[in-house]
């Protein structure tokens, strides 16, 4: 009876795992392989050339490009982004009038498509056709107003990164509401006759309770800010002179532009496993934070 | 339990026959490769014909990055009712998508090329040859040499642009400026425009090929000097550090560092530079004939020239860069080998290549091919091209863009780089390439 249960359990299991196998486990593996070829992208044949790819991957001066821009966006988004949306999720919690369409108008941003997101942004960015200089003209800010935000090196990145923050806020506010809703209001009920003022009760109570939310918050921006592609491909294609290229457009310029996809499949190997590391890092130290109610 | 293993018997069977259903989908469109070439010698005995009353309907996928002549489509049809023609635009990415179908050996008949994808794929046996065909004598002999690979031709580029400026008729007039055909002359020209308060150029930086002209517009004259330049640096033979291509990003390095481009325009894709030449914030844009598309008839805020670009030093030959690079190939194992032929002749009579010509608004390579009334500038441009020695460039190897086209921006930027260690960077991303 056992065994033949087990028997049945692998044939439900037989056509997923097939499927599975089929369409991610193969290219995972054929990738792996490929990472360790001169592949040129059309023939089959390939020839293997040990760690080559990934030595000049690391001897690349691109190679430091992308980090560092991975690092910014990581490091800027995170804060900023989750700084808002924690404050916005705390406002937008508490029964006010009009708090749904509050929160309805903030989530917006991200349902939006971001190829179009980012085809309206270059507009606003624009100095000559955009709003943001007219905006900065009309406040008298001279200066800001003649900045060419997406074509200088050092302002691109942050203009990208102000976009993504701009999209996303709403979503992570989302989550950390579900996360608020999740705090027993017995707690906030036995601090208030302890005499705990307001300032209290959210770094005291609400801040260590919400360390679930912001888990999974961190994390996924974390990964989205990584493996990040639309948004730099949109705006800037990793210019003006590459100062916005991340590990997404080198794989895309390496596997597909100049018939290198052995090199890029080796820099897509590269960027898993420190996707990897970084995830198991930010959830392990966090895990370690949280506080059981 | 009976019904448990009855029913477990029944998923299994479902589960295999859905298993060997897929693979053997796969199997079949996979197969065509393989089974295609050996067929076509069948099809091609039958079909010698070509008048066709009674054949079988066709239908010849066409793919292409720009649109195909709809009048040409038409009149092709109309002479071989059996054949249809089905054009597949892609607009976007072409060079990507088009890999991506013929890794996977998609059904295809006809496709457009760039110059430096043809010896790739030529030695993936992805193209037919088409070395015998009677046609190749009706095109421009550089256009042909375009199209072949070690002495066996596999197709012929179609339409031609030359690489210009744009400039505004009516700033010259008015600072009474005349066309300049030495780098001097232009020098001169941009001084006197930016001293009357509006930018000589602009450029953007997003699109950053679109701001190549300036350093890719030697090219002409690096052919010129000897033909087989490029070739030469794809094998090695020379390499770009040589001191004849020393002063390759001189010409925009100068214009950037005297200020004669327009400010902040390094983040303008090359849809808002135009936009911004059109209202008059720059006297002259650098780009390809292909933009004269921009300037149609209606458009009046003010009148439009082009000028080949003078990157000669007084004394020198101003040598016009021709781009041609929609290389009409078949592919090899299309199901259709006669009707793309077909097709490659039709196209090559210079009564259609007029027809083209007018209705895509562009130069053709087939000779006199060309309609003298494609554009109201067309005549002038066209008189100016063929008063001066021209080339066509037959395209940097793949590696060489995503190295080059950075540097460019580097130099809008004012970034002051090293222009010779520049050209270094230019080597080894060539070295790359290297046969």
């Amino acid at each position: 009876m056992r065994i033949l249960n087990l028997k049945t359990f692998l044939l439900f299991l037989a056509p997923a795992l097939l499927l599975y196998s089929l369409f991610y486990a193969g290219p995972i593996v054929s990738g792996l392989y490929y990472g360790f070829t001169d592949w040129k992208g059309v023939s089959f044949s390939a020839n293997w050339i040990g760690l080559d790819n990934f030595k000049n991957v690391f001897s690349d001066p691109l190679f430091a490009t992308a980090l560092r821009n991975m690092l910014i966006l990581s490091i800027v988004v995170i804060a900023i982004q989750h700084a808002i949306s924690i404050f916005l999720a705390v406002l937008l919690d508490q029964k006010l009038r009009g708090v749904v369409w509050m929160r309805a108008v903030i989530f917006y941003p991200a349902i939006l498509n971001t190829v179009v997101i980012g085809y309206i942004w270059s507009y606003m960015y624009s100095p000559f056709v955009g709003f943001l200089p007219k905006f900065f003209e009309a406040l008298g800010l001279e200066t800001l107003a003649g900045i060419d935000w997406l074509g200088r090196t050092d302002t691109a990145i942050y203009a990208i990164s102000f976009v993504i923050i701009w999209q996303y806020t709403g979503y992570s506010m989302m989550i950390y509401m579900a996360g608020l809703q999740g705090i027993s209001s017995d707690i906030y009920e036995s601090a208030s006759i302890d005499g705990a003022n307001a300032r209290q009760k959210f770094f005291k109570i609400t801040l260590p309770l919400l360390v679930p939310a912001i888990t999974v918050n961190t994390v996924l921006s974390v990964i989205g800010n990584m493996k990040q592609f639309e948004h730099i491909w949109v705006m800037t294609q990793g210019g003006p002179a590459n100062s916005t290229q991340v590990f997404g457009t080198l794989i895309y310029q390496f596997a597909f532009k100049t018939s290198q996809p052995g090199y890029g499949t080796a820099m897509a190997i590269l960027l898993s496993i420190l996707i990897m590391l970084v995830t198991v890092t930010i959830i392990r130290v966090l895990n370690r934070w949280e506080v059981k109610q | 339990m009976k019904l448990s293993r009855l029913s477990a018997l029944l998923l299994l069977v479902l589960a295999v026959s859905l298993i060997v259903s897929a693979c053997g989908g796969n199997k079949n469109s996979g197969a065509p490769a393989s089974s295609g070439s050996a067929a076509s010698p069948s099809a091609s005995e039958s079909g010698s014909a070509p008048s066709g009353e009674d054949k079988e309907p066709v239908t010849l996928k066409i793919s292409s990055w720009n649109p195909l002549s709809q009048k040409v489509i038409e009149k092709f049809e109309e002479q071989y009712p059996y054949i249809t023609v089905e054009p597949d635009q892609i607009a976007d990415q072409y060079r990507e998508v088009i890999r991506t179908r013929i890794v996977s050996k998609a059904d295809m008949d006809i496709a457009w090329m760039f110059p430096n994808q043809m010896r790739e794929y030529v030695d993936q046996n992805v193209l037919m040859d088409m070395s015998g065909e009677a046609w190749k004598d009706n095109y421009l002999e550089s256009a042909v040499q375009l199209g072949t690979v070690d002495g066996k031709t596999y197709g012929v580029p179609y339409n031609y642009y030359a690489v210009v400026v744009f400039y505004n008729r009516d700033v010259f007039k008015n600072l009474g400026l005349n066309v300049p055909t030495t780098w001097e002359e232009l020098l001169d020209v941009s001084g006197k425009i930016k001293a009357s308060g509006l930018a000589p150029f602009v450029t953007g930086g997003k699109d950053a090929w679109a701001t190549q002209f300036m350093s890719s517009g030697q090219f002409g004259a690096y052919q010129h000097k000897d033909p087989l330049v490029f070739e030469k640096l794809a094998s090695g033979e020379k390499k770009w550090t040589d001191p004849e291509f020393a002063d390759f990003f001189g010409p925009l390095s100068e214009l950037a560092d005297k200020g004669y481009f327009l400010e902040n325009s390094v983040g303008l894709g090359n849809a808002q530079v135009v936009q911004v030449f059109k209202e008059g914030k720059a006297a002259m844009y650098p780009m390809g004939s292909w933009a004269l598309d921009e300037f149609p008839a209606d458009f009046k805020e003010f009148e439009v020239g082009a000028f080949p670009i003078p990157l000669n030093k007084a004394g020198e030959p101003l040598v016009v860069n021709l781009i041609s690079d929609n290389i009409f190939t078949g592919i090899s194992w299309s199901k259709h080998p006669e009707e793309v032929k077909l097709f490659m002749d039709f196209i090559a009579r210079p009564e259609t290549a007029k027809l083209w010509s007018d209705d895509t608004k562009s130069a053709v390579t087939v000779v006199g091919g060309t309609s003298p009334t494609y554009h109201p500038i067309a005549e002038e441009l066209t008189k100016s091209i063929e008063s001066n020695i021209s080339t066509i460039f037959p395209s940097l190897t793949p590696s060489m863009e995503p190295a080059y086209f950075p540097m460019l921006q580097q130099i809008l930027l004012k970034q002051k780089p090293d222009l010779a260690k520049l050209m270094e960077e230019m080597q080894k991303a060539q070295e790359k390439d290297y046969k």
